[in-house]
């Protein structure tokens, strides 16, 4: 018996869908039929789902932006980079101002955290550099071994510095591949060089290296194109020649690239060599510890509470907009209630008038969600031609402005509809307008 | 013996006017047998009206006992109540009730919407019905583009479209001119003498010399029957 009425429920319906089709055609109808009025009430859905579709596409491009730049910098990374320390610090602490970041440094890091697998050891100057016919001003990096691997560079020509270079006070460089352009035929594997007072022989020419986009994360990637690299120990060479503000730190190192087996081992390595690093310093905190992997977190973090106050902002506009269409079906219920009797008397259920209604509320905010998608999507070009601005229309930039668009159509013409369904035929056949 | 098609026993309806009730309608007990062409008269006020609305289903009475087709429709909810009205009833009103955005066909069409009639079906149907009335060249006009002679026979043609069991008139005749209320009334004659059950309600009693019995109310009583 169920099976029956099941099976005869499934033949009709096709010609269910049939009424509801004819239902939409009359809401269509109906929607066209006072065009400027309709274009006015979705005015508002137009204005919240071009917000909505804009915000999502800035807030992702931003998001993407933000998050690739730190991914760039590797999650498995922490950055330990020497900084002056205050005289109140180490007054207080009653030690010597120290040469900021060692070799020592490196071995206790890599010694004393079981979850680091290598440090890299870099010491950044500036340089002059001559070759036959020029003289070119570039930052230089004293570097260990492991400087190219961990942070991910590669050698177009020739190879990078080796534990051996270091370990023989080699006079050796590697050069970033603008820089090596610049020069030439001076910038060939086997070239010649005078950094300095000393001359150096070209081993190796870096990889060209994506930028991305030009937007300065919390810590920039530096542009490695530019770059000359020496072997770690040959910076003494440099020092009298020095131009830059580590002057003072000639002894120390720049910076510290500790690598750490996974990216959930980074918080807890950061404690420990903040430890470490306390220790041998004598609490003067003349280092700063930076870890993308950390500052992903925070940049998620950051994005989420972005995306709470774009959605906040964009509730607001379909919040308006849906009192503009509750407003109109209002007035369209009152305005059809003898449509309604009619309908009623000639066989329409009370369920059939509320379809009506909300598939013409529903038609109305789908329509000014299309709209707002097209001009958000003008506006999304716009911006990003005239603010330089990365922005990413993906599916859901689309897909969530017209699923919020449909739900304001029914969340806000629900109330006019029920109003409409629950009017008693006579009553409406009898309603003069 | 026949069993009657419309069958109202102590129906009584009472509109609540400020703190008091109006008594529209004392105890009716009234019987319409199929293929009738049964005419309601009366003053202005009388309750006829209120009459062809209980037993067209388009408000409950507040006492007694209606059944239509053997069947109890008192006791039946909405979505029934409107299946009802959209398969066994056929409403011809004084003003015609068309919906003013939809064209002549639609119009006709309209019940089948709700019986869940299939499209094309419907279509000839209302195609038929429209061509009966004699409007088949002015299928494509919206109401306001026909006369009111022209928008009564719409509102014929919807209502026999759907083949009714019962048709359910409201002073026809009412916004017409004599001459085209005559040709709306030769309409209901024919299609009585085709089998269609012809409830039809009005104060003119040269329009009730149409109809085959007539009942007189008066004070929301039947008065008499002839």
């Amino acid at each position: 018996m169920h099976a029956e009425r099941f099976i005869f429920k499934m033949e009709r319906l096709p010609i269910v869908f049939d009424s509801y089709r004819k239902m939409l055609l009359v809401a269509l109808r109906s929607i066209f039929l006072h065009k400027l009025r309709s274009a006015l009430s979705i005015l508002g859905v137009v204005c919240g789902v071009m917000a909505v579709l804009t915000m999502i596409s800035i807030g992702e491009g931003a998001r993407k932006e933000v998050l690739e730049g730190i991914r760039k910098l590797g999650t498995t990374l922490i950055y330990v980079r020497s900084t002056a320390a205050s005289e109140s610090a180490v007054y207080n602490h009653g030690a010597s101002p120290a040469n900021g970041l060692t070799l020592h440094d490196r071995d206790r890091i890599q010694s004393g955290c079981c979850h680091v697998t290598a440090v890299a050891a870099a010491k950044e100057l500036s340089a002059d550099i001559f070759t036959q016919s020029q003289r070119i001003s570039t930052p230089v990096i004293a570097c260990s071994d492991e400087y190219a691997r961990i942070l991910g560079l590669s050698t177009q020509q020739g190879r990078f510095i080796k534990k051996m270079d270091i370990e023989w006070d080699s006079k050796v460089c590697v050069l970033g591949q603008h820089i090596a352009e610049k020069m030439f035929e001076n910038g060939r594997i086997g070239s010649c060089l005078r950094i300095g007072d000393d001359i150096f022989t070209v081993i190796g020419r870096l990889a060209q290296i994506s930028l991305g986009s030009e937007t300065d994360t919390v810590i920039s990637k530096r542009n490695y194109n530019e770059m000359l690299f020496i072997p770690l120990g040959q910076e003494r060479l440099l020092a009298e020649d020095a131009t830059d503000n580590n002057l003072s730190h000639a002894a120390g190192l720049s910076e510290l690239i500790v690598e750490v087996d996974n990216e959930s081992a980074v918080s807890a390595s950061v404690d420990i060599i903040s430890r470490i690093l306390e220790v041998a310093h004598n609490a003067v905190i003349d280092y700063e510890i930076i870890a993308p992997a950390e500052l992903l977190a925070e940049a998620q973090k950051t994005q989420r509470t972005f995306n709470m106050v774009l959605a906040a902002i964009a509730s607001i506009a379909l919040l308006v907009g849906g009192i503009g269409i509750m407003n109109i079906m209002l007035a369209s219920v009152s305005e059809r209630t003898r449509e309604i009797g009619i309908r009623r008397a000639v066989g329409a259920s009370r369920q059939d008038i509320l379809a009506q209604f909300l598939i013409e509320s529903v038609a109305m905010t789908f329509i000014g969600g299309i709209v707002g998608v097209l001009l958000g999507t003008g506006a999304v070009c716009l911006i990003s031609l005239m603010a330089t601005w990365e922005m990413t229309i993906n599916a859901w930039a689309v897909l969530v402005p017209l699923v919020l668009s449909v739900a304001v159509g029914l969340f806000f013409g629900i109330f006019p509809a029920v109003k409409a369904a629950r009017m008693e035929p006579i009553n409406a056949l009898r309603h003069y307008t | 013996m026949k069993p009657f098609l419309v069958e109202l026993t102590g129906i009584a309806k009472e509109y609540p006017v400020g703190n008091k009730k109006l008594r529209v309608l004392k105890n009716i007990r009234l019987s319409v047998e199929a293929h009738e062409f049964l005419c309601i008269t009366g003053p202005s006020g009388s309750g006829k009206s209120t009459l062809l609305n209980i037993i067209g289903c388009l408000e409950q009475p507040s006492k007694g006992n209606y059944t239509f087709d053997g069947m109890n429709v008192l006791g039946i909810d909405d979505t029934q109540l409107s299946r009802l009205r959209a398969r066994s009833f056929g409403f011809v009103f004084q003003t015609f009730n068309l919906v003013p955005s939809l064209n002549l066909v639609e119009n006709v069409e309209l019940p089948f919407l709700y019986s869940r009639e299939d499209s094309r079906c419907a279509r000839e149907k209302a195609l038929k019905a429209i061509e009966e009335v004699g409007l088949s060249d002015r299928r494509g006009h919206r109401p306001a583009e026909l006369s009111g002679g022209e928008m009564q026979r719409t509102a014929i043609a919807r209502a026999i479209a759907v083949n009714p069991k019962l048709m359910l008139a409201d002073e026809p005749t009412g916004n017409l001119d004599s001459l085209t209320g005559r040709k709306i009334l030769e309409i209901f004659q024919y299609l009585n003498r085709h089998g269609t059950t012809i409830i039809m309600v009005t104060h003119d009693q040269q329009v009730a010399r149409f109809a085959r019995r007539t009942l007189y109310i008066q004070d929301g009583e039947i008065a008499d029957s002839f």
